[in-house]
C-alpha cells in the first residue's frame, strides 16, 4: 500500500471490486458476510448503505479504513490499495477515512473530554499542543462549548457523549467519514442535531457514507444508496429509486411518505417519485397534480 | 379502582433539582397509556420510582389502592412487570428457558409449575424453538421477546415498557409492537404503560402523557396531543406523519381538517 | 464468538455428556488419586500409568473429545520435559541404582528417565482427565454441581447462592463482552491506535483506551442488571425454587461403581502389594527395575 497523495487535500474517491469477506475462514464457524461486491463513490459524494441486519454493510465499511481484509477483491481510497496482503501504511489511510460505530459513546476513556478527542490528533502524531486545538475546534463543532472541554466525559448525559466520540473522529480531519447507524437510540432532537452536524461536514466538502436504518433520514440526506443484501448489492441508484423498485422482500421498509405516494399512483395520480424528499415535495405532486385535473 | 394513581411526585438525584417535578395522574385498569417526552424528560425515572427501584422524595404512589413503601414494595412488584431499554442488561440467565423461569424462581413457583409456564410463554412471544439458545446468539428483538416472556409469565396486571424498543432495529421494533398488540387483545384487563419518544408507536395508544423537564405539561388522546403544535415545538418531537401532512396541506388550502388518518386524507385528495 | 470455544465444551450427546455434573467432578477426583497411587517398581508404575492412559483413550473416543486439541495443548509440554530430564539427569538421588552410561566419571543413571518419565506420564493423564470433564460439561452445569457440593457450608454463613449465581452471570456475559471488547478495539484502531505495534507508552495507551471503556460498561451494565433483577423479585436471601434440578441416574450408579472399582482395586494393590513386580508376576521372568 503507498502512501496517498491526495492532491490540494481535496476528496478521494473510493472503488471496491469483487469484495468478498469470510468471517472464520476453514473453521466450523465460518460465514460468508460479503459475497463479491462491486462499486465505486465519487468525490463530494452523501452516500447510504441500506439493508436488513446481517446484510453485510456493517462487514463492507470495515474494510474502508482496513480494520478487515478482504477475503478476496481490493479496495482503492485513493492512491490506497487495501487487499489481503500484508500492508505497513495502514495507519495513514486511518487519517484519511474515519469511522464513527454504532453507539460510540462506549469508546470514551480519557480523564477530560478535550483529552478524549486529543487521542486521535494525538495517535496521528500531532504534538500536544495542535493536537489539543483541533480537539476544541472538533468539539466546537459539534455543539459542545468550552464549558464541557474539562469535565469528565463519564458525567455528561448519553447525548452529549456521543456527540464528544463523533468530535473524537472529526478532530482527525479525514476526507471521507463513515458512520455507521449514527442516530441509533437518539430521541429525534438528538436525531436532527447528529444529521445536521454531519450535512454541515458535507457541505464543507467531507465525503459522507452513512449506514442506517431510518429510512426517513436516507431519504431527506442521501444523494445514493446502496442496498445490501445477502452480502451482495441488489441495488444501486437514488433512494427514491430505491424506494419505488423494491418491495419488502428486500428487506428495507419504505418509508410512509412513499408509501402513500404510491397509493395516490394506484388511484391515478401522475406522480414523480424522483422529485420526493420530503413531505413539501410530495404536497408540490399533489397540486400538480390537483390543477391538470382541474 | 384505578390500576395506578399518582399524586403530587417529586425526585431528585442531587437533592436540588427534581427530575421529577410534581407529578400527578391516573392509570386506569385496562389501558393502554403512554408517556413521552425526550430523553432526559424524567419518564424513565418515574418508571423506576413506579416499580421502587428508586425512592420518592415527596408525594404518593398507589398500585392497585395500595400505598408503595418499604414494606409493600416486593408484593407491588409482583403486580407490575417492567421491560428494560437494554436487551442485553436485563438477560440474566445462560438459556432463553432458564432467564423466562428466572422471576418464577423469585417468586417460588413449583418446579413443575414453573415448566408450564415456560413453555406456555415462550410459545406466546414466538420464542418456543429457541429454548436452550444463549443470548449471544440471538438478536436484540429476540433478546427483548425472551424479557416479555419472562415479565408475562409472573402474570402482572401492569407491564411497562420502558423504551424497550429504541436499542431495535426497525425489525426488532415491529416484532415487539406486534407482541404488544397481541399482548393486548388477549389480555384486555392488562394495563400497560409504555415509556417512549418515538411518535408513531405513542400514537397507537389510548392516552398519551407529555412530559418536559420532569413536569407532566399534557395529557390526552394521540389525536389531542399531537395536534397541538406548542407542546410538539417544546419537546422537540416530530409530528407523526399523517399529522404533518394533514397540516401542511391545510396550510396549502386543503380543506383537510376533518380527516382522522391516512386514509380519510387520502379519500379526500381522491375526490 | 460463542461459549462453545470457552473450556472447549463441545456439545455433543454421549454417555459422558449425559452424566451428572456432580457425578463427574466425583469420578474425576478418584481418578486422579488412582493415577498418583505409587508403586515401588519402576516398570509396575509405567505398566499401570498405560493402562490407566488406555482406559482415559477409550472414555476420550466415547466423549468425542477433540485429540487436535489434547495434543495442541501437551505440545505446550515439551518444554517441561526437557526441564525435568535435565534436572533429574544432572542432580541424581542417592537412591538411584541403575547406570544407564557414563560421561567422563558422570554417571547418567536410568533412573533419571524413569523419574522423568513417570512425571510426564502422569501429567499428561491429568490433563486427559480434565479435559474428559470440560468437554463433556457446560460451564454452567459445572457451576451447578460446584454450588450442590458447597451447600454445608451454608451452615457456617457462606454464600453460597450468591457465588454460583455471580459465577453463572459471569459465564452468560463473556461472549458478550468479548464482543464489546472486539468493538471497542475497532473503534480505538480507527482513530489511531495501535496495539501491536509501536513504541511501548503509544501501546499502553492503547490498551488503557481499551480497558477503561470495558470496565465502565461492565460497571452500567451490572447496575442495570441489578434493577431488573430486582424488579423481578430477586433477593439472594430469600427462598427461591429452582427451574433446574440436578437429577442422578442408574448410568450415575453404574460409571460411580465402575470407577470406585478400579479406585478401590488399584489402592488395594499399593497397600497389600506395593512392590510388586508385574513383569515377573505376567512373564514369570526376573527383571529387576
Amino acid at each position: 500500500m503507498r502512501v496517498a497523495r491526495g492532491f490540494n487535500g481535496v476528496l478521494m474517491p473510493i472503488k471496491v471490486e469483487n469484495l468478498f469477506h469470510t468471517y472464520a475462514l476453514k473453521t466450523p464457524f465460518q460465514s460468508e458476510a460479503v459475497n463479491g461486491v462491486s462499486f465505486e463513490i465519487e468525490d463530494h459524494a452523501y452516500v447510504a448503505f441500506i439493508g436488513p441486519t446481517g446484510s453485510g454493510k456493517t462487514t463492507i465499511i470495515q474494510h474502508l479504513n482496513a480494520l478487515l481484509k478482504p477475503t478476496k477483491g481490493t479496495i482503492v481510497v485513493d492512491d490506497f490499495v487495501i487487499d489481503n496482503k500484508k500492508n505497513k501504511k495502514i495507519k495513514e489511510l486511518r487519517k484519511h477515512v474515519g469511522v464513527v460505530f454504532q453507539f460510540p459513546e462506549y469508546q470514551l476513556f480519557e480523564e477530560t473530554v478535550e483529552k478524549d478527542v486529543a487521542f486521535g490528533p494525538k495517535n496521528f502524531g500531532l504534538k500536544d499542543e495542535e493536537a489539543l486545538q483541533k480537539a476544541h475546534r472538533a468539539l466546537l463543532s459539534v455543539g459542545l462549548d468550552e464549558s464541557y472541554f474539562k469535565r469528565s466525559p463519564f458525567e455528561l448525559s448519553g447525548g452529549e457523549r456521543r456527540r464528544v466520540a463523533i468530535a473524537g473522529i472529526l478532530a482527525i480531519e479525514p476526507d471521507i467519514l463513515v458512520l455507521d447507524e449514527p442516530t441509533a437510540g437518539l430521541d429525534p432532537r438528538g436525531t436532527t442535531e447528529i444529521m445536521n452536524l454531519v450535512d454541515k461536514m458535507h457541505k464543507n466538502g467531507t465525503m459522507v457514507i452513512l449506514v442506517s436504518h431510518d429510512m426517513e433520514l436516507v431519504l431527506k440526506y442521501a444523494e445514493k444508496v446502496f442496498v445490501v443484501k445477502d452480502g451482495k448489492i441488489l441495488f444501486e441508484g437514488t433512494p427514491q429509486g430505491a424506494f419505488m423498485n423494491l418491495d419488502e422482500s428486500s428487506g428495507i421498509e419504505v418509508p410512509e411518505i412513499f408509501t402513500f405516494a404510491q397509493k395516490l399512483k394506484k388511484r391515478g395520480f401522475d406522480i414523480d417519485f424522483e422529485k420526493i424528499k420530503n413531505i413539501d415535495d410530495l404536497i408540490l405532486q399533489i397540486s400538480i397534480n390537483k390543477e391538470k385535473r382541474s | 379502582m384505578n390500576a395506578l394513581e399518582i399524586k403530587e411526585l417529586s425526585f431528585s438525584y442531587d437533592g436540588v433539582t427534581n427530575v421529577v417535578d410534581n407529578i400527578t395522574f391516573s392509570l386506569e385498569k385496562g389501558k393502554f397509556v403512554s408517556i413521552i417526552g425526550h430523553n432526559g424528560s424524567g419518564k424513565s425515572t418515574l418508571a423506576k420510582l413506579i416499580i421502587g427501584l428508586l425512592t420518592k422524595k415527596s408525594g404518593s404512589i398507589r398500585v392497585f389502592e395500595c400505598e408503595l413503601d418499604e414494606k409493600s414494595v416486593k408484593d407491588i412488584r409482583k403486580k407490575i412487570g417492567i421491560v428494560f431499554q437494554n436487551p442485553d442488561n436485563q438477560f440474566i440467565a445462560t438459556t432463553v428457558e432458564d432467564d423466562i423461569a428466572f422471576g418464577l424462581e423469585n417468586n417460588q413457583i413449583s418446579q413443575q409449575k414453573m415448566v408450564e409456564l415456560v413453555n406456555e410463554f415462550a410459545l406466546k412471544v414466538g420464542m418456543e424453538k429457541f429454548m436452550n439458545k444463549e443470548p449471544a446468539n440471538l438478536s436484540g428483538g429476540q433478546k427483548q421477546r425472551v424479557a416479555i416472556a419472562g415479565v408475562l409469565a409472573m402474570m402482572p396486571n401492569i407491564v411497562i415498557f420502558d423504551e424497550a424498543t429504541s436499542m431495535l432495529d426497525p425489525k426488532g421494533k415491529a416484532d415487539i409492537r406486534e407482541l404488544i398488540k397481541n399482548m393486548r387483545k388477549n389480555n384486555p384487563e392488562m394495563t400497560v404503560l409504555s415509556i417512549t419518544h418515538d411518535i408513531e408507536e405513542a400514537f397507537l395508544t389510548d392516552e398519551v402523557i407529555v412530559m418536559n423537564e420532569g413536569k407532566l405539561i399534557r395529557q390526552g388522546t394521540p389525536l389531542e396531543v399531537f395536534a397541538d403544535r406548542e407542546v410538539l415545538k417544546e419537546i422537540s418531537l416530530s409530528e407523526p406523519f399523517f399529522l404533518e401532512l394533514r397540516n401542511k396541506l391545510l396550510v396549502e388550502g386543503y380543506q383537510v381538517d376533518k380527516c382522522e388518518s391516512l386514509e380519510d386524507l387520502m379519500e379526500y385528495l381522491c375526490q | 464468538m460463542t461459549s462453545v470455544t470457552f473450556g472447549r465444551y463441545a456439545p455433543y450427546n454421549t454417555f459422558i455428556h449425559r452424566l451428572d455434573p456432580r457425578n463427574k467432578i466425583i469420578l474425576m477426583v478418584l481418578l486422579m488419586v488412582t493415577i498418583f497411587l505409587p508403586f515401588s517398581v519402576w516398570s509396575t508404575s509405567l505398566i499401570m500409568s498405560s493402562i490407566y492412559l488406555m482406559i482415559l483413550v477409550i472414555v476420550m473416543l466415547i466423549a468425542k473429545v477433540s485429540f487436535i486439541n489434547l495434543f495442541k495443548s501437551l505440545k505446550a509440554m515439551w518444554f517441561l520435559i526437557l526441564f525435568l530430564l535435565i534436572v533429574y539427569i544432572f542432580i541424581p538421588n542417592p537412591t538411584y541404582t541403575h547406570v544407564a552410561f557414563s560421561i567422563k566419571s558422570f554417571d547418567v543413571y536410568w533412573d533419571a528417565f524413569y523419574q522423568s518419565a513417570y512425571i510426564v506420564l502422569r501429567l499428561i493423564l491429568m490433563i486427559c482427565i480434565t479435559t474428559i470433564l470440560t468437554s463433556t460439561t457446560k460451564p454452567l452445569d459445572l457451576t451447578y454441581a460446584l454450588e450442590w457440593y458447597l451447600v454445608p457450608l451454608k451452615v457456617i454463613k457462606f454464600p453460597t447462592h450468591e457465588v454460583a449465581m455471580t459465577i453463572s452471570i459471569a459465564l452468560r456475559f463473556i461472549p458478550t463482552i468479548l464482543d464489546e471488547t472486539d468493538r471497542i478495539m475497532k473503534a480505538q484502531t480507527s482513530r489511531g491506535a495501535e496495539f501491536n505495534h509501536g513504541r511501548l507508552f503509544k501501546r499502553f495507551k492503547a490498551i488503557i483506551s481499551l480497558i477503561v471503556p470495558l470496565f465502565i460498561s461492565a460497571f452500567e451494565r451490572s447496575g442495570q442488571l441489578a434493577e431488573a433483577m430486582e424488579a423481578r423479585g430477586y433477593d439472594p436471601r430469600a427462598k427461591r425454587t429452582r427451574y433446574r434440578t440436578l437429577k442422578f441416574h442408574w448410568t450415575d450408579a453404574v460409571s460411580f461403581l465402575l470407577i470406585g472399582a478400579i479406585f478401590a482395586g488399584v489402592l488395594y494393590l499399593t497397600i497389600a502389594h506395593k512392590d510388586m513386580n508385574l513383569i515377573t508376576e505376567i512373564f514369570k521372568v526376573e527383571v529387576s527395575f
